[in-house]
């Protein structure tokens, strides 16, 4: 029988699936998350053909799965319940930095964006895929790429700028 | 952060996010358990697993005789019984979900619970819940007093239960329900079902080494009930007080650690004779090979065994 790569995937990329799904799902089941994600690509894995690398492929298993469990429970817990969880998932050198009040504000606006702008966001501007891999993750042509990360980033200035405004 | 480049560079600062190590290790783990799980049912076609169990059998029948030699050698003023009576067979009743051991359209019982296909000594769990089944004619069956004898190769014997059989079941003529006492030793015991103190089937069955223990943690799962290099499920039951989990350490014999595992607590129950609780918990250990292990068990540290 055909050696299934999985293994070798969750330690070359669960890094990048967990960061994905912490910044799009807020939610506190990141660790069920991702192991549905490297289930599901065990059950695929055959179906995966290699035009994409592994890593969008991924990615884009985890988006759906967050996609369904949002639908199916809609839980969307807010930064609050996502900040007194963090503890248990936060590395401790990087859990300082989520509590730095600029970087805090800013997840907070990236959180209140609409899904097809966060999930870009996301994408491109948090785990600095290409346009082409995120084009992949998204299933849309490249071009639609730019046009979309622009106006998400636009969108992300309009919150920030507004939160600016009402903080003085 | 009023223009889009400094909010691209801010983005780009933002932390990136892993699982804790015992995260991924639990991740790993079920990935693992899920291949195994995709293998073996790849590999569940009845002739390979008819020829792996004649395999097993064969394998057991050897280790058999070399224990035998062995132990003749140094018990050789102990008389070794040969017993004439078939060994049993595990096979499965029509019509119901059981499989017994015995002997098809003779007699038969269903034992386990968890799954489990040995029986072993000194276990009563397995055994608590006993299921015999006769074939024959119900008529002179049902409303029967029977008994269950087991003689030990050493010539040791005892009576395993005793009762009144019940009528038709399934495709059997009759049956009752009982339990067995637990099988003082290890090796080849011949069973004998007696019905109205006259011998009506007897048969052949292997029981293990009892499972390894501590002073509070007993294994439900032998050691040789495992597979090598992959996870294998065991179950281990406690009398200590209740903890959520407990740590489960395997070590080779000479006392370097080669599995380290956090097992569940799955379930808690009262025990029938000592009225005390029982706390069963559950996790999955690898083997790395055959050979002599030792676990450390919530820092109580089992005999030396073997899988």
């Amino acid at each position: 029988m055909e050696e299934n790569p999985i293994e070798e995937w969750f330690h070359n990329y669960e890094r990048d699936v967990t960061s994905f799904l912490m910044y799009y799902s807020e939610s506190i089941e990141v660790e069920d998350l991702v192991q549905d994600t490297f289930l599901t690509a065990l059950k695929k894995w055959k179906t995966f053909k290699g035009e994409s690398p592994p890593k969008t492929w991924l990615i884009s298993i985890a988006r759906n799965i967050a996609n369904d469990r949002y639908r199916r429970q809609k839980i969307w817990k807010n930064i609050l319940h996502y900040l007194s969880n963090e503890q248990q998932i936060v590395p401790d050198v990087e859990n300082s930095i989520v509590k730095d009040f600029e970087k805090r504000q800013l997840y907070q606006a990236i959180q209140q964006l609409p899904s097809k702008y966060k999930e870009v966001i996301i994408l491109r501007g948090i785990l600095e895929l290409s346009p082409e891999e995120t084009a992949k993750v998204l299933q849309v042509k490249q071009n639609h790429v730019y046009v979309l990360y622009h106006r998400s980033l636009k969108k992300l200035k309009d919150i920030l700028e507004k939160e600016e405004l009402s903080n003085e | 952060m009023n223009d889009y480049e400094e909010i691209e560079k801010s983005l780009r600062n933002l932390p990136r996010y892993s699982l804790k190590d015992h995260q991924k290790k639990r991740v790993l783990q079920r990935i693992k358990t899920n291949q195994m799980n995709k293998k073996r049912r790849l590999f569940l076609y009845p002739s390979i697993s008819l020829v792996i169990s004649l395999g097993i059998i064969a394998v057991l029948i050897i280790n058999e005789w070399n224990t035998l030699d062995t132990s003749i050698d140094q018990e050789s003023n102990t008389a070794r019984i040969s017993f004439t009576s078939p060994e049993g067979k595990m096979f499965k009743i029509p019509e119901s979900n059981l499989t017994v051991l015995g002997i098809e359209n003779k007699v038969g019982f269903f034992y386990g619970g968890l799954g489990d296909q040995e029986i072993l000594a000194r276990e009563k769990r397995r055994l608590a819940k006993i299921m015999i089944f006769f074939w024959g004619s119900s008529d002179n069956l049902t409303g029967q007093p029977f008994r269950v004898e087991a003689l030990h190769e050493s010539g040791k014997q005892l009576t395993l239960s005793e009762g009144i059989l019940f009528g038709p079941i399934y495709n059997a003529d009759a049956h009752a329900v009982t339990r067995f006492k637990p099988f003082p030793k290890k090796g080849t015991w011949e069973l004998s079902f007696y019905v109205n103190d006259k011998r009506y089937g007897s048969f052949i069955a292997n029981v293990l080494p009892p499972p390894p223990q501590t002073e509070h943690y007993t294994l439900r799962t032998s050691p040789k009930e495992t597979t090598v290099h992959h996870p294998s499920v065991l179950y281990i039951e406690s009398t200590k007080e209740d903890h959520q989990e407990i740590s489960v350490v395997l070590k080779s014999k000479s006392g370097k650690t080669v599995d380290r595992e956090t097992f569940q607590l799955v379930s808690t129950h009262i025990d029938a004779d000592t009225r005390e609780t029982v706390y069963l918990y559950k996790g999955k250990i690898t083997f790395p090979s055959i050979g002599d292990w030792i676990f450390v068990i919530d820092d109580e540290q089992t005999n030396l065994f073997k899988n």
